[in-house]
């Protein structure tokens, strides 16, 4: 029978290093929260506005959401936080996420549809992608779905402005001041080329 | 004109009836936000929403709440609660690995829920057939208490469940 000479210090010694060991691992295991702490958040913050979700896709690290509200209104969110899901590249650039928003209504006439479909053709023309596959930053595109046409813009958000990285609490006066003035500059455009 | 806000109606109508699962799923989202649980997993996909909540509370780590849509409306609701022990002390392994294993062996199953212990992470899951649109009210409009209720009876069934393997 194999026997030891046991050493309570060297026991003493492993459980602290297993100690430290979880706080890393909590470090980590944190980080690849963030997102979808940001993403339910906005989900939150639609609701509260009185809208529903309509549409829901996720990976688990790149989300898409559709929200409409009683008036059919529909508002696009897509979340691409693939960058920022790699522990070593959001602890030295950042929590960056790619976040798109969309403001969608239907065509009130025909013409219309006309405007929003030459203007989605103009869309493909955007420059987009050069950097990190990342859409330029502030350029309204239309997409036509269906009856519906959505602008859209994409802005670089660095998330942990928006969430606590350690107690994710969510600053959500913030998140939804920010959302409100990017939809209200897609209204505006919106409602320019719909007119 | 009346026919393009016609064919606009009828494609938002179906969007939305075939949407309730997502309906009442970001309701779920808004209900653990709300109690300080914010999600920390999304999965989804066609008739298929998954999110995982940080409880950190007394017994429980956290909870995966699932809606499969199966057949005619009808899903499966899938509330699986965490228990995560951070064992440093060997002697507390021992001791896991002496009682908590052997009695999983005993009993996979309480009630309805299912026992799964996998070293530090003890998981219990319960699955119910729900018929998501029973929880709307109306266009959009879910039933949040209710929705509330249910969810807070289930979880309270899964952490007495869970409770005694619990360490520290």
């Amino acid at each position: 029978m194999t026997t030891f000479a046991f050493d309570q210090e060297l026991e003493d010694r492993f459980a602290s290093l297993v100690v430290e060991s979880w706080d890393r691992f909590d470090d980590m295991e944190r980080n690849s929260w963030i997102d979808d702490v940001f993403v339910g958040a906005v989900i939150t913050a639609h609701l509260d506005a009185d809208m529903f979700l309509l549409k829901m896709e996720s990976d688990g690290e790149a989300h898409f959401l559709t929200f409409s509200d009683q008036e059919r209104n529909r508002r696009v969110v897509r979340v691409d936080h693939r960058l920022g899901e790699d522990y070593l590249y959001a602890k030295t650039v950042g929590h960056l996420a790619a976040c798109t928003f969309g403001v969608g209504r239907a065509y009130p006439k025909i013409s219309k549809f006309i405007s929003a479909s030459k203007a989605e053709f103009r869309s493909e023309f955007v420059a987009e992608g050069s950097v990190a596959g990342i859409a330029d930053p502030g350029v309204m595109k239309v997409d036509v779905e269906g009856t519906i046409a959505v602008c859209e813009t994409t802005l670089l958000l660095d998330l942990a402005d928006y969430v606590d990285k350690v107690s994710l609490d969510v600053d959500t006066e913030r998140l939804w001041a920010h959302i409100q003035a990017t939809y209200q500059s897609l209204e505006k455009y919106l409602s320019g080329i719909m007119a | 004109m009346a026919l393009l806000k016609f064919f606009s109606d009828i494609t938002q109508t179906i969007a939305e009836f075939t949407s309730k699962d997502e309906m009442v799923f970001g309701e779920i989202v808004r209900i653990f936000q709300k109690r300080g649980f914010p999600c920390i997993e999304f999965h989804a996909g066609e008739g298929y929403q998954s999110g995982r909540f940080l409880l950190e509370g007394e017994v429980l780590f956290a909870i995966r709440v699932v809606l499969d849509d199966k057949l005619a409306g009808a899903g499966l609701l899938t509330i699986t609660a965490e228990v995560r022990n951070k064992l440093a002390d060997p002697d507390d392994m021992i001791t896991m690995f002496k009682t908590d294993f052997s009695n999983i062996a005993k009993i996979p199953l309480l009630g309805q829920i299912k026992i799964n212990h996998e070293y530090n992470t003890i998981y219990a899951r319960s699955t119910t057939v729900k018929k998501t649109s029973s929880y709307m009210i109306s266009r959009g409009v879910v039933n949040s208490a209710q929705l509330e209720k249910d969810l807070g009876d289930i979880v309270n069934r899964l952490e007495s469940a869970l409770r005694k393997f619990k360490k520290g």
